[in-house]
């Protein structure tokens, strides 16, 4: 063994056990925080004023039926063994039962969750889009009518409600000039005949050859989306600008204008590769937040996933729902925090605090 | 002489500010008025709030109605007026709640260190990395709508970035002489903690809660349209945001003129926050 | 980089595929319902107790005896050929319909009605107590309902009833008769097919569910074999559409062939559209404003006087035919108008300064109580109409919209002032209406909807009492009516409105066919041009 494979075997060696180290750091900060979401849950069904006994037996069953129903539900064991209880289920995999269909809260999710996913991956790709887009036309002409149009821009994407933005949406492209399809996914004509295989309605209608069911799932997924992204082009589009901003003045890109580099080879192969950890993190958090919007968003387009689904038991103060829904939120939100700042670290050691 | 030149100087060192940022003086002006009718409310909205005439149920806008009227045919305009209280009552308890919180979790964990600072921040990241509306929702959703329980709601998921930057900043005077001056003195524990860090870490968090106002704006409002703020039939624009909904293809103007409110106000707060921050980075333009 | 414009045109071209959007027609054969279904609990007919299962049950079940389609007020036989009740009147013996089958293919037996019967009342789920009302416990049940032979059953109770009520009772959904041999293969954990039938049926009406995915679809399929007939069309989708606002739109925009549910503005913006009709079926839902008399904090609530007064304070007129236009008619006794023995006196009318007269003698003052109502339109507006009407006369009201099952566990506690709320009645008898509202005998009795008024009213208890077990129609329906006036009088109740149900249909669908209670909907003549 010569000297120089040494040399590159304990670097790798050390690159593993930072690996390590990071990968440890990241399952730990998961951890917590999915123990703490698990407590606060656990904590709010015990806050509930909500008779679960009357939920399952209804409102006119004779006082022998209630009593059986709630010594089948266990609610007479101590606050302790309850939450370990409660906390086992769940890491098994079981999220109980909603209160208002009876149905397993687990598979509610599992079926809700690709239509959120969908819909919020759809909203990143064009709020990625636009926003870094729009962050380099305002970055490159600071102060210039460009830089201005994105500025005002981007705070209407923080100061508009979306509920609301998808409401006039709704009433303009759809009720109005036809534009866009209508609330939900699908029309109905296309709905049962469509063959769920990943649940993500664009793939699954185009692996179903039927050009007409694709562009209808376009043509429904297209308004909410738009009102999803308009928020996170704000956020990229604002990162993005400062970070070029930031860039501009450094000696690396004065060298590169300095040797005759064009503009567009200045931002493409100079600034972009230096500030992509910056962008990566805004579009990470984007996501996260993305996926909090979609309460609002799936409530006003009936978008059948994990946001209307807990409008619809925060309604019914179904608590099995709500805390499902808000765990399975919670742990993507949790998780894509967690990878954000491994994700950076590798790319960009300058960040991890 | 020099008494006369300090004078001006003086006022244009106050208004200075607005001068040197546009965005923050819109901005100003925008929220100033928004709290000037909200205090106002009662000189300057056309019609009691709460009137119900079902004879003029979802009418359009007219001379008496200004931006017409609702589905119980109140007044949509003085709803507007009085819909802007609930909505700065959340956010100022919101306020009040949030940084006092994340501030004195901040200066303990800074002040202490060791083990303190590690269990109490680990404990901050962790509600950081909750998604802070849903918890807000599900928290309202078991203790019941209603303006404080809105407010508690928020304040309870929002405090960690306070926490984090009272720690830092108590870190930084940790060590500082003047500190070192007062333990001599024999002040420690939480009388230096409220009586000497406090004023230190105060004016940033006040800062903070002005970048702060227009997203505490926008949930708060979202609290409302999911029917989880204030109770009826006080008027809150969430709430009449929610109202206009069922028949926002036809009446869209119930729907539309409080969702506009939400986005003028939170726009005042956003254009405040942008100016600030053109204030202290120069670079942020 | 590269990748993202790559992308970025290819979405541009999405969009642009997208905007050229199509004018959709529903297809021939199938009916496409637009409703709401997130209160489905169960779909099975001795667990369902929530608007959209009854909607189905009729459709995909049949009973010994249904309410036809053709005079939803008369009962006919329908698994039952005919039958004959016994002299002591104690038991009605059943001749089923020879021939019929269920839509597995296996035939309708003695053994199916027992086991269908036996099966809700050990499932004891929300719906049993109307069986109940029979006498019939997990112990007697079995001993009941016996098989006579091949062809007849016999069905007895327990409960000192008459027969005609008794008959009643078993049209109701929980009576319905379900497949034993096709469930048998479905059993788990001894739930009698509870848990697989939630999500399917094993009836032999003139549908059967093909599909239910909660909160999305439910696609009923035709079942040719039905002892009911054929029905016209193939299949029906009932799709979930939550939104009011968006129902509209399908209906209008020819998306589905019939929507349920619109709100007063909706109907009144369809209205005179081509294609569209608006079928008006009476309903037998009443709303009913419900004061908590053994308020302790709350002393006022159980003052008579504060009764008389409330009568007055509220705007039935305005609700009835403004905030709530063409969904509701003025409706004062707690029988609902096409019901037998109903009566449809209104001796009261909105009239604050008469409230206030009565509440000055009585020597009330600032009485204030917090309403509680569930949170589903129309009760929050409701709710805020009342508080105004109050109001004027001097009574100041809190509104506390709640999550209806939260607002059946206070009713139950008795833990409330007052509530505004609507009740249907459970079967097709008087009986169904008066054991709840005339029918509270102290805290030892029954927990009624007048016990949980903190009513005791021992004579108008007893009055109740006789009609059940009187078996003489005319006399029967002389008790009702005095019942009726005695509660509308004074009681903690003030029944105030009775629903309409408003149904928009397409102009292509013919023969849709609905009835007074949430259950009378039949599909089966249904059919499209």
């Amino acid at each position: 063994m010569t000297s120089a494979d040494s040399a590159a075997n304990s670097h790798y060696r050390s690159r593993a056990v930072a690996a390590g180290f990071v990968l440890a750091r990241w399952l730990g900060s998961m951890a917590i925080g999915i123990a703490g979401l698990i407590f606060v849950t656990f904590l709010f069904t015990h806050l509930s004023s909500i008779d679960p006994v009357i939920r399952v037996v209804g409102d006119k069953a004779s006082p022998e039926t209630y009593a059986a129903a709630k010594a089948a539900l266990g609610l007479d064991q101590p606050f302790v063994v309850q939450f370990v209880d409660y906390a086992l289920k769940i890491l098994s995999g079981d999220l109980g039962t909603t209160w208002s269909t009876g149905q397993p809260v687990l598979s509610d999710l599992t079926r809700a969750f690709p239509a959120t996913f969908e819909l919020a991956t759809v909203a990143i790709i064009i709020g990625a889009i636009a926003g870094v887009g729009l962050g380099i036309l305002a970055g490159l002409w600071p102060g210039g009518w460009r830089d201005m149009a994105v500025r005002l821009l981007s705070l209407m994407g923080y100061s508009v409600p979306i509920f609301w933005l998808g409401l006039l949406a709704l009433l303009f492209f759809y009720a109005r000039l036809h534009w866009f399809g209508g609330p939900g996914r699908q029309d109905v004509l296309y709905e049962l005949a469509t063959e769920h295989v990943t649940g993500l309605m664009l793939i699954d209608t185009w692996l179903s050859g039927d050009a007409d069911a694709f562009r209808d799932a376009v043509s429904h997924i297209a308004l909410p989306a738009l009102v999803l992204a308009f928020y996170s082009t704000a956020g990229i589009a604002r990162l993005t600008r400062a970070a070029i901003l930031e860039e501009l003045h450094k000696e690396y890109v004065i060298t590169a204008r300095a040797k005759g580099a064009s503009q567009f080879r200045v931002v493409f192969r100079h600034i972009l590769p230096n500030i992509r950890a910056a962008i990566i993190t805004v579009i990470a958090l984007s996501y996260a937040v993305l996926l909090e919007g979609a309460v609002f968003t799936e409530t006003v387009f009936a978008w059948p996933g994990i946001g209307r689904y807990l409008t619809i038991s925060l309604f019914a103060s179904d608590m099995p729902a709500i805390l499902g829904g808000t765990l399975v939120i919670g742990v993507c939100f949790v998780t894509l925090n967690a990878l954000t700042d491994v994700v950076v670290g590798r790319l960009d050691p300058r960040i991890n605090p | 002489m020099s008494v006369v030149v300090i004078q001006p100087r003086r006022h244009t060192r106050l208004l200075a500010p607005f001068r040197r940022s546009p965005s923050l003086a819109a901005g100003s002006l925008i929220a100033g008025f928004v709290i000037a009718a909200a205090i106002l409310a009662p000189v300057i909205a056309p019609s009691d709030p709460n009137a119900q005439d079902m004879a003029i149920r979802l009418a359009p806008a007219t001379l008496s109605h200004w931006l017409g009227t609702d589905g119980f045919g109140r007044d949509i305009l003085s709803r507007l007026i009085y819909g802007a209280r609930p909505t700065l009552a959340i956010i100022s308890l919101v306020a009040l709640l949030m940084a006092p919180l994340g501030i004195t979790i901040g200066m303990v964990a800074g002040y202490y260190g060791g083990f303190v600072d590690r269990v109490l921040m680990r404990f901050t990241d962790m509600v950081m990395s909750f998604p802070r509306l849903i918890l807000a929702f599900a928290f309202v959703a078991v203790l019941g709508p209603g303006l404080i329980n809105a407010a508690l709601a928020l304040a309870l998921t929002s405090w960690p970035p306070y926490a984090r930057q009272a720690r830092v900043e108590t870190q930084a005077v940790r060590r500082s002489d003047f500190l070192a001056a007062a333990e001599m003195l024999g002040i420690r524990g939480p009388r230096l903690i409220f009586g000497h860090i406090l004023p230190i870490v105060t004016p940033l968090a006040i800062v903070r809660i002005a970048l702060d106002l227009a997203g505490m704006v926008l949930i708060a409002a979202g609290l409302g349209f999911l029917g989880l703020g204030v109770l009826p039939p006080t008027a809150e624009w969430g709430k009449m945001v929610a109202d206009g909904t069922p028949v926002i293809f036809d009446q869209w103007w119930v729907a539309a003129s409080p969702g506009l409110a939400i986005l003028v106000l939170s726009l005042g707060f956003n254009l405040i926050a942008d100016g600030m921050r053109d204030l202290m980075d120069p670079r942020h333009g | 980089m590269k990748s993202h414009l790559l992308l970025s045109t290819a979405f541009a071209g999405l969009l642009a595929l997208a905007v050229s959007s199509v004018q959709a027609a529903t297809p021939p054969g199938v009916l496409v319902v637009a409703q709401s279904i997130d209160d489905v609990v169960s779909f099975d007919p001795a667990e369902g107790y929530e608007l959209t299962p009854f909607q189905i049950f009729n459709n995909v079940y049949n009973r010994l005896v249904d309410s036809s389609a053709a005079d939803p007020m008369k009962l006919v036989g329908a698994l039952a050929d005919s039958w004959e009740v016994a002299a002591d009147g104690k038991s009605v013996t059943f001749k089923l319909k020879a021939g019929a089958k269920f839509a597995s293919g296996n035939p309708v037996r003695p053994e199916d009605v027992v086991y269908s019967f036996v099966r809700a009342v050990k499932l004891a789920k929300t719906p049993v107590f109307i069986l109940q009302e029979l006498g019939w416990k997990p112990e007697n049940v079995e001993g009941l309902v016996t098989k006579v032979d091949d062809s007849h059953v016999k069905v007895g109770w327990a409960n000192d009833v008459g027969s005609s009520f008794a008959i009643a009772i078993l049209a109701a959904p929980i009576a319905s008769i379900v497949d034993e041999k096709l469930l048998a293969g479905h059993i788990a954990n001894n739930d009698f097919g509870n848990a697989w039938l939630k999500t399917a049926s094993a009836g032999s009406g003139q549908f059967s569910i093909a599909k239910y995915v909660p909160h999305e679809t439910l696609l009923l399929s035709a079942n040719p074999s039905s002892p009911a007939g054929a029905p016209k069309l193939k299949s029906i989708i009932v799709k979930n559409v939550a939104d009011a606002a968006a129902r509209r739109l399908l209906i209008e925009q020819g998306d589905a062939d019939l929507a349920r549910d619109l709100g007063v503005d909706q109907i009144a913006s369809l209205a005179g559209k081509s294609g569209i009709v608006i079928k008006e079926t009476p309903s037998a839902q009443q709303d009913y404003a419900l004061f908590n008399a053994a308020s302790k904090t709350n002393p006022a609530l159980g003052n008579p006087a504060f009764w008389e007064a409330a009568r007055y304070l509220v705007d039935y007129d305005g609700l009835a035919n403004k905030l709530l236009k063409g969904q509701y008619t003025v409706h004062q006794t707690f029988l609902p108008v096409g019901f037998p023995g109903a009566i449809d006196d209104k001796p009261f009318s909105y009239d604050p300064a008469k409230a206030k007269e009565i509440l000055a003698k009585a020597g009330l003052k600032d009485v204030k109580f917090k309403l509680s109502v569930s949170n589903q339109p129309p009760f929050p507006d409701i709710a805020q109409a009342l508080q105004a009407s109050f109001a004027a006369g001097g009574v100041a009201v809190e509104v506390d919209p709640i999550v209806a099952s939260d607002l059946y566990g206070r009713l139950r506690s008795r833990n409330y002032d007052a509530s505004f709320l609507y009740w249907f009645p459970d079967y097709f008898d008087a009986n169904t209406n008066a054991s709840a509202f005339a029918f509270g005998t102290g805290d030892d009795g029954p927990h009624t909807v007048a016990w949980r008024a903190g009513w005791t009213a021992p004579e108008i208890s007893a009055k109740t009492h006789s009609a059940v077990v009187e078996q003489d129609p005319t006399k029967r329906t002389a008790i009702y009516v005095e019942l009726q006036k005695s509660v509308a009088a004074s009681s903690p109740f003030v029944f105030a409105l009775q629903g309409k149900d408003q149904t928009v249909l397409s102009d292509k669908v013919k023969g849709y066919v609905q009835g007074i209670t949430p259950d009378q909907v039949y599909y089966g003549g249904v059919e499209k041009q």
